[in-house]
């Protein structure tokens, strides 16, 4: 039973590590027009995509950072929002790592369909 | 309307404790960003129809503790030691540790033996001196670490630098035991200093103990015991030089022309710290021949021109004024041996790599 909870939780662990990697890319791909965090949320939540707003909201912040993304206020509504967009920098980083995803996922495929075969 | 005033009160209490902990520059923005996101994760919930009363609860239980979503925000993780040099840290922290007790506790049966209090008197100054020496070995450990940390010695290390390409050739070759810094040896230099430290200095033990015919001990300290108080802190700096200089030493694990400058500079800091305690001769205890006298040890006569008094009052003379030269020649020659060893080092790896 104690062996069995261990390795449930190492598969987390694992799946979490797995997860983590495509947020970013999963977040860039979404971003061709303007969205707002929880906007983010909702628009990746209906594709599977399960991101908490903790996580998001942070990841969104460091893109900016990095030059990846541009953001706006916008104080017209009733709530003011933060927009997010890729910016000239960030399509053509997006455009590059969608290509080298895409070799990935071959790649993967490859290799997991053939399980076992030299 | 109480409801309403409970909610709003849970959202400022969670968005502060999420901001308070971040950097002042980007707190306003991401407060405005946060309080956005909890009225859409509450509009979502409440799907338009009634609010109930634990909506707020439930978002924010959501969201998780503000520490953790503060620390997502922060973009580096901090601290003080980084992994790098944990583990030198925790072994130099656990050395120093036990030699300062220990030095504590000799200093303590050596003044048991004096009887230089009583002994109720002593056992106090004996836990008070526990504690105290724990504390300053803990924390000077802990600020020359972390000054290691942030001037990034770390980097010292051979290939660890960064935006240069590294390659197999530059791996360190492994030291010959005469460049090969023993764990050992560093050990047994730090408890020197310790020990000299705590029952020198910290407890004023440095100097002559007499036990003239059948009389107790008798106890002449070399150093004027209130100049050695006012001190203190210098002393204190000396010690954690020491420190550093063993610690650098473990780091880097062998003699090489690095560490022998590293440790060149370290010392000239500690001359400086020598000069200023030696150059007068204050901290010298002024009345150590008269109580010599006293005790009977020496002796004096008139008539004679060679009596015991004046060749031990020649002899404590050259001693204060020749201090500080013989521990300038032997730092000149520590240092040349250390680049000596540095040299040496090179010149096998040479040949290694020719050969």
């Amino acid at each position: 039973m104690d062996d069995k909870a261990k390795t449930e939780e190492l598969i987390q662990g694992l799946m979490q590590e797995l997860r983590r990697g495509t947020l970013m890319i999963s977040v860039l791909s979404q971003l061709m027009k303007p969205q707002y965090g929880y906007s983010l949320v909702t628009v990746l939540a209906d594709r599977g995509v399960d991101i908490d707003a903790g996580t998001l909201y942070p990841l969104l912040r460091r893109l900016e950072k990095q030059g990846l993304l541009a953001s706006q206020w916008d104080t017209d509504e009733a709530r003011p929002r933060k927009y997010y967009l890729l910016s000239e920098m960030g399509k053509d980083v997006y455009a590059r790592l969608r290509t080298e995803w895409m070799k990935m996922t071959n790649i993967m495929e490859g290799l997991l369909n053939g399980s076992g075969e030299a | 309307m109480a409801a309403v005033k409970h909610e709003k009160e849970l959202i400022d209490r969670y968005v502060y404790a999420v901001t308070s902990k971040l950097p002042a520059g980007q707190r306003a923005d991401i407060e405005r960003e946060l309080r956005g996101l909890i009225e859409d994760m509450r509009e979502e919930r409440s799907q338009g129809g009634e609010e109930h009363a634990t909506l707020t609860e439930e978002v924010l239980t959501e969201l998780g503790h503000p520490a953790n979503l503060a620390a997502q925000y922060r973009e580096t993780k901090r601290y003080l030691i980084g992994p790098e040099l944990f583990d030198s840290y925790w072994v130099v922290l656990k050395v120093v540790g036990i030699l300062a007790l220990v030095g504590v506790t000799i200093a303590f049966g050596i003044q048991l033996i004096l009887n230089t209090a009583g002994t109720e008197q002593l056992l106090v100054n004996f836990i008070v001196s526990l504690f105290e020496v724990g504390v300053y070995a803990v924390a000077w450990v802990t600020i020359v670490f972390a000054i290691m940390e942030y001037s990034g010695l770390k980097a010292a290390q051979i290939g660890r630098k960064k935006n240069v390409a590294w390659h197999p050739s530059k791996l360190p070759s492994i030291p010959d035991t005469g460049a090969r810094i023993r764990i050992s040896s560093s050990i047994v230099s730090m408890m020197f200093y310790i020990f000299f430290f705590v029952i020198f200095v910290y407890s004023n033990l440095f100097g002559v103990f007499l036990h003239v015919g059948t009389s107790a001990f008798t106890f002449i300290p070399f150093w004027d015991q209130d100049v050695v108080r006012q001190l203190l802190p210098f002393f204190y700096g000396l010690l954690a030089l020491f420190i550093l200089r063993e610690a650098v030493k473990l780091f880097i694990g062998q003699w090489t022309a690095k560490l022998a400058i590293y440790t060149l500079a370290v010392d000239a800091a500690i001359f400086m710290i020598y000069v200023f305690l030696f150059a007068d001769q204050s901290i010298w205890n002024p009345s150590f021949m008269n109580e010599l006298l006293a005790s009977g040890m020496v002796t004096r006569h008139a008539a004679a021109s060679t009596d015991s008094y004046t060749t031990v009052s020649r002899i404590w003379d050259i001693i204060q004024e020749r201090t500080l030269l013989v521990i300038a020649l032997a730092m000149v020659i520590e240092n040349a041996v250390n680049f000596y060893r540095a040299a040496k080092s090179k010149a096998s790896t040479k040949e290694h790599v020719a050969g």
